[in-house]
Formats: C-alpha cells, structure tokens, sequence
C-alpha cells in the first residue's frame, strides 16, 4: 500500500508549489487520489503507532518531515499547502533548525498529532470496510446447498444456499465498498483542509522572504565592499610597480646624469654651462622628489602596505605616527585574536580610525589630542578614538558625510559605530566589529546568494601572526 | 665594495647596478626575488666571499610584500653582522623595526643596517656614502623616515600603554633634549659630526659636547666604540 504514497523522500519535495486550482478538472480521479492517500495514512496508522516510541526520541527531525510528507499528499490532492521549507534552503540545515521555529510547535506539531489521530478511523474504517466488502463480494461462491449461509440482520433474516440466491450479496458489497470509499473521501478531505490550513505560513514567508532578502542585501554590500577593497589593492599595486618605479629610475638617471657633468672640465664656457646644468638638474631631482613623495601619500592613503602586510595593531602604531594632531594609541589583545581579525574588517577598522584622525585635526581645535584604543578579544574587536577638542559632532547632521559613510562602512563588515560628541566635552566615537563580517561564513552555506566562491579570512598576502604589539 | 643587489624591477636593478659600477664598486650578483637572495648569500658565504654589504628592496616576489626585508631579517640572523641596506618605497616604523630588531641578535653591537626611501638612490654621493657607513657597521635611516618617527615619538605618544618601545629605552631616550634629539636624528642619517654641524649650524665643539651628552644620558658609558651605533639604535627602537 505504502507505495501508493508517492514523493517519499523529502528531497525531491516541489519546494515552491504554485497557486493549484481549487477544483481539479477531473473530480473521480482527485477523489481517487484523496481516498487513496487516505487509504494510505490508514496503512500507516499501525507501524506508525508502533514506532512512535522510537520516532519520539527522534522528532525534531521526524516531525517536520512528517509534516512535509502531509503537505506533499494535500498538494497531490489539489489543496494548497506550501512547504515550510523556503525555496532555496537547503535540507539538512532546515530540517536540524526547524524545531526551534515556531512554525515547528505551531503548525508541524498539530498537523502530525492530528493527522496521526485521523489515521486511526481511516484504519478501522479501511480494514472493516474492505474486509466486509471482501467477503460480501465473495461470499456467493463460496456457498452451496451442502454450506448454507444464514444472513442475519435484526429482525429480518434470509438463507442462501447456491451463489444464485445471493446475487445481491456482490452488490450489497460493491455498495460496501463506495460508503468504505467515500467516508475515507471524507477523512481525506478533512486532513486536506486541516493541512492546508496549517500550512498557511504566509506569515512566516513573509518574514523569511524579508530576511533573505536583508540577506541578498547584505552580501550586495560587501561584494560591493570587497570589491572596493580588491580595486583599492589594484590601484595601489599599479601605482607602486608603475609610476613610483618609474619616478625612482627617474631621480636614478639625474642622478648619474649629475656625477657626469661632475667630471665635466670647470674652465670658461663649459664651467658656466656646468653649472647651469647643475642647478638644472638639481631643481629636476627635487621635483622628481617632491612628485615621488606626493604620490608616496597618496599610495599609503589608497591602501597602506603596513596594513596588508602586518594587520590592524601595527597599522595603527603606524597611523598614529603621522596623525596630524598629538596621538597616542594602545592595542590589547591576544595573538591569536588579532590574527584572526579578517582582512574586510581591518581595513574598515583601520579606515574609520583614520577618519577618525582627520575629522579631529579638523574641528576639535589646535591644543587637541587623540588617544586610539584597541581591544580584540574572542567575542569580537572594540576601537574606541577620543579627542579633548570641542565636541558637538553630529552624525545626524547632513553636512557630516564622514561619519554616516563610516557607519556605512563599518556595517557592511558587521560594526557599529557610536559617536558620543557633547559640545565641549571633546568627542568620543565607539567602533565595534566582529573579527569576521557575519556574511564571512555564511555565504558558503547559502547557494541561494549566488556567490560561493567569496574569500574570507585574513588576507592571503598577509601574516598577522608576525604582528608585534607593544 | 663587493655588493650583493636584489630588485624585482629589471630597470630599477641595471640602474643601481651602472651607478655602482661607474663608483667603482663591484656589484658580484643580481637577484629578483628574496628566494634567489637567500640563496644567493648562502652561496657566497659557502665559498668564503661574503658580499660587503646587501642592498635589497622590500617588496618582492614570492609574495609581492615584505619579503625582502625578511629576507635580510633571515640572513643577519644566519650570517650576524652581514650588512644590509633596505631600499624601500614606503615610509613604515614596523619595517625598520623588524630591521632593527635584526641588528642586536648577536653581539649586542649591532649596526650595519640601513633603511633608505628608494629615490635617495638618485643622490648618488649620500646613497654611496650611506652604504659606506652601512658596511663599516654603522646605521644610516632615511630623513624621511626619520621625519615620521619624529612625529611619533611626540609627546603624547608615550601615554598609550601600547608605546612600541621597552620602558627602558623610552624612559632613557625621554631624558635627552629637542636639540639632543635633533642631533641624533641626523647622526641617524649616517652623519658625521663635522656634518651635523653644518647642517645644525653649529660648531664642532657644540655638536661634540651634545653627542657626548647624548652618550651619557643613554647609559653608554665611554670607552665602547659602537656607542655612537648603539645611541642611535637605542633611539630609534624607542622610537620606531
């Protein structure tokens, strides 16, 4: 019987149903399909009773896909009674977190209980009616004159002794038969209805498309993020092996160019011309030295090597240096804590204290000064950047870009930033991050966000387990 | 001077090479990346002909980052007092560090190390020069450089509890005055006392008496003849 139960395996479950006519357009063959389903729950009210011990032990994970394997028979018999699982979750993480849903307690748990309590008419109604059915069908040929039947019902009674005299006794059967099949017609329509309306998750849907869609949002971000990140690398890279290199050769050539006209004679003409050339050559050293320095800032502003290469704490130490007000700066934390502080996180981490720096060179005043603390520990990093100046920055205010795009930042890798800014009481901004973005470990998992391929982590080029602290 | 050159950039590489050659300095080998210069220095030693000085960049293959200046962290660990010159393009405290770190491995003298912005290269008389008192066990730091950690080393720096340096070594450098530090700062640069004189504006006897008050107030006591080395080695790792 039970391969009358058809989608068995939970995999292959249509996980997006769509709208189904309510009124299938050949009714005997739904109501076959609806008496058969039932017939089937009928045949599974006993080894399913039988193994609720066992199956109890198990079922956080059996009763959703119980619930599943009810709503699949209500989809066979055109009701409408989408899955619990989304499109686009996979199985084993749904099925291991469905228990802690409400929709486990809410709708699973009844839909099972009282599927479970409607299989047990179906079976006796399925194994009594059948059975009956049976025997009335074949009871004609099986007597005789020698084997009589009495047939006996209240107050009436009638004896048959050849199959001719019980002609009736097939159809009484077949009659038999239709009422066994149209009151399991009736439990199957009423499990129909009672699945589809506990399956009725739009609620659920809504809130899972949402947050799937928060999801799809949050990963937009930080591709757009890391990708920012990877241009900010490609620049600098062409930067340092193109222009800089070339500035270098250049300031190389004038400077040999200069030790030979060193050695020119210094009699007449060709001493005034020498140092002419001279003084030429030394007014081209300094600008080629003055563009090298330039675009030396502008290579650390893009994207500081330090940073890639020793991580956030030495970054830090090393920002502080050039600060353009009196900064002091501390970093606490373990080792490994530091080392396992992400590439995308640094770099906002390192960006926000920078910004950080400016905007108090800019407004907190001449007799400022910074401190830059950092904290990283297991649960996650904590920068907090204070300055004595005047206070009274507002990252509500619509002139202050810097700090809503630094809170912007700091998002995307999973921070947060409070600013505390009374006037006159200096400023206070509180930056704290995870040590890896959120979307750092579950963009693996979810095939629905397109992209597996996202590296994590530290960056490959760097080895923050060298980072020295003070 | 038999010089050991690595450089990633073929022109940067033939450029420094020809400009060595024409200041009549043999340059014994040519490497491109930090691989190549370990080995190569291995090599050299093995056959007892050490190069007198190593000049490298920093950023190289294998990894395209700091790898040459591992490298030569690497090789003054394995051949103590090798010279090395450290040709970089950025301006990075942790670099110098690390290179500092490397010179006091051994004997505690230290020296022989410099840390040079790449375009000094084209003042072809201080870069010569710098690797002169590289070679002869000295410390030559870029102004440039310098400049930085000056900005670091203000003030308020010493507050944070993350200060990069021993308490020692801060505590003994904060001692010194705004002119003894300017003062060290240039001998830093590689220079002599005549120079500092004419750069400070000041006479020999005055740049004399601060050197020697320097000398005194980081613990140097007299009769070492590294403690010119050692002075600026001691400020620059309370300050780098």
């Amino acid at each position: 019987m039970s391969r009358t139960v058809p989608a068995a395996s939970p995999a292959v479950l249509p996980t997006a149903p769509g709208p189904r006519p309510a009124h299938p357009r050949r009714p005997w063959l739904h109501a076959t399909v609806v008496v058969l389903a039932e017939l089937a729950h009928a045949a599974a009210f006993l080894p399913l009773v039988a193994l609720g011990i066992f199956l109890l032990l198990l079922f956080p994970l059996t009763l959703p896909l119980a619930a599943e394997l009810e709503r699949a028979c209500a989809r066979m018999a055109g009701a409408t009674a989408p899955s619990s699982r989304l499109p686009g979750h996979r199985l084993w993480p749904w099925l291991v977190s469905r228990a802690g849903q409400s929709g486990f307690w809410v709708r699973d748990l009844p839909l099972v209980v009282v599927g479970l309590v409607l299989s047990a008419p179906s079976f006796f109604i399925a194994v009594s009616g059948g059975t009956l059915s049976a025997i009335l069908v074949a009871l004609p040929f099986q007597v005789s004159a020698e084997d009589p039947l009495e047939v006996r019902l209240v107050a009436w009674s009638v004896e048959i002794g050849s199959p001719r005299q019980g002609w009736w006794l097939p159809i009484l059967g077949v009659a038999c038969f239709a009422v066994t099949a149209a009151l399991l017609y009736v439990l199957g329509r009423l499990r129909t209805r009672l699945t589809q309306t506990l399956s009725d998750s739009s609620q659920e849907e809504r809130l899972a498309t949402l947050s799937a869609e928060v999801g799809h949002l949050t990963v937009g971000r930080a591709t757009l993020v890391d990708a920012f990140d990877a241009e900010r690398a490609r620049i600098e890279r062409d930067l340092h092996d193109g222009v800089q290199q070339d500035l270098v050769a250049l300031t190389m050539g004038l400077g040999m160019t200069r030790v030979r006209v060193l050695s020119l004679a210094e009699d007449g003409q060709t001493g005034a011309l020498r140092e002419a050339l001279l003084s030429d050559l030394e007014a081209a050293q300094d600008r080629a030295e003055a563009a090298l320095r330039a675009l030396r800032d502008t290579v650390h502003g893009i994207r500081p090597a330090i940073l890639t290469e020793r991580g956030l704490g030495p970054a830090l130490h090393d920002l502080v240096g050039r600060a353009p007000l009196p900064t002091s700066v501390s970093v606490t934390g373990a080792e490994e804590h530091l080392a396992a502080l992400s590439s995308p996180v640094a770099t906002a981490v390192y960006f926000a204290v920078c910004e950080a720096l400016t905007n108090a060179a800019r407004h907190a005043g001449a007799q400022a000064r910074a401190t830059v603390r950092l904290d990283v520990s297991a649960e996650g990093l904590l920068a907090v950047v204070t300055d004595d100046g005047c206070g009274g920055a507002d990252p509500t205010a619509a002139g202050s870009t810097g700090l809503a795009g630094m809170s912007q930042r700091l998002e995307s890798v999973g921070g947060r930033l409070a600013v505390d800014s009374a006037p006159g009481a200096g400023t206070r901004l509180t930056i704290t991050a995870p040590l890896t973005p959120p979307w750092a470990d579950s963009t693996e998992s979810t095939d629905s966000t397109g992209s597996t391929e996202r590296t994590v982590g530290p960056h490959p080029a760097s080895h923050p387990a060298r980072t020295t602290l003070g | 001077m038999r010089i050991l050159l690595a450089d990633d950039a073929a022109l940067l590489r033939e450029g420094i090479a020809g400009l060595l050659a024409a200041a009549g300095h043999e340059v014994v080998a040519q490497v491109a990346d930090a691989d190549a210069l370990r080995a190569e220095v291995t090599r050299l030693a093995q056959v007892g002909a050490p190069p007198d000085v190593v000049v490298t960049d920093v950023r190289m293959p294998p990894t395209g980052t700091d790898d040459g200046l591992r490298a030569a962290v690497d090789l003054r660990a394995a051949h103590p007092g090798l010279p090395v010159v450290v040709l970089s393009a950025y301006v990075a405290g942790p670099y110098l560090r690390d290179l500092l770190g490397s010179a006091t491995t051994s004997d505690g003298g230290g020296g022989a190390v410099g840390y040079l912005l790449k375009e000094r290269v084209g003042r072809v008389d201080d870069f010569l020069r710098s690797l002169d008192v590289v070679a002869a066990g000295g410390v030559v730091i870029d102004p440039e450089v310098l400049a930085t950690l000056m900005g670091a080393a203000r003030p308020a720096t010493p507050v944070g509890a993350g200060a990069p340096a021993s308490g020692g070594d801060a505590e003994r450098v904060r001692r010194l005055t705004e002119r003894e530090r300017e003062v060290l700062a240039l001998m830093a640069e590689g220079l002599s006392n005549t120079q500092v004189a004419e750069r400070l504006v000041l006479s020999d006897g005055a740049v004399a008496k601060h050197v020697a008050n320097i000398l005194a107030k980081l613990d140097l006591p007299p009769g070492e003849d590294t403690r010119r080395v050692r002075a600026v080695l001691t400020w620059l790792r309370a300050t780098a």
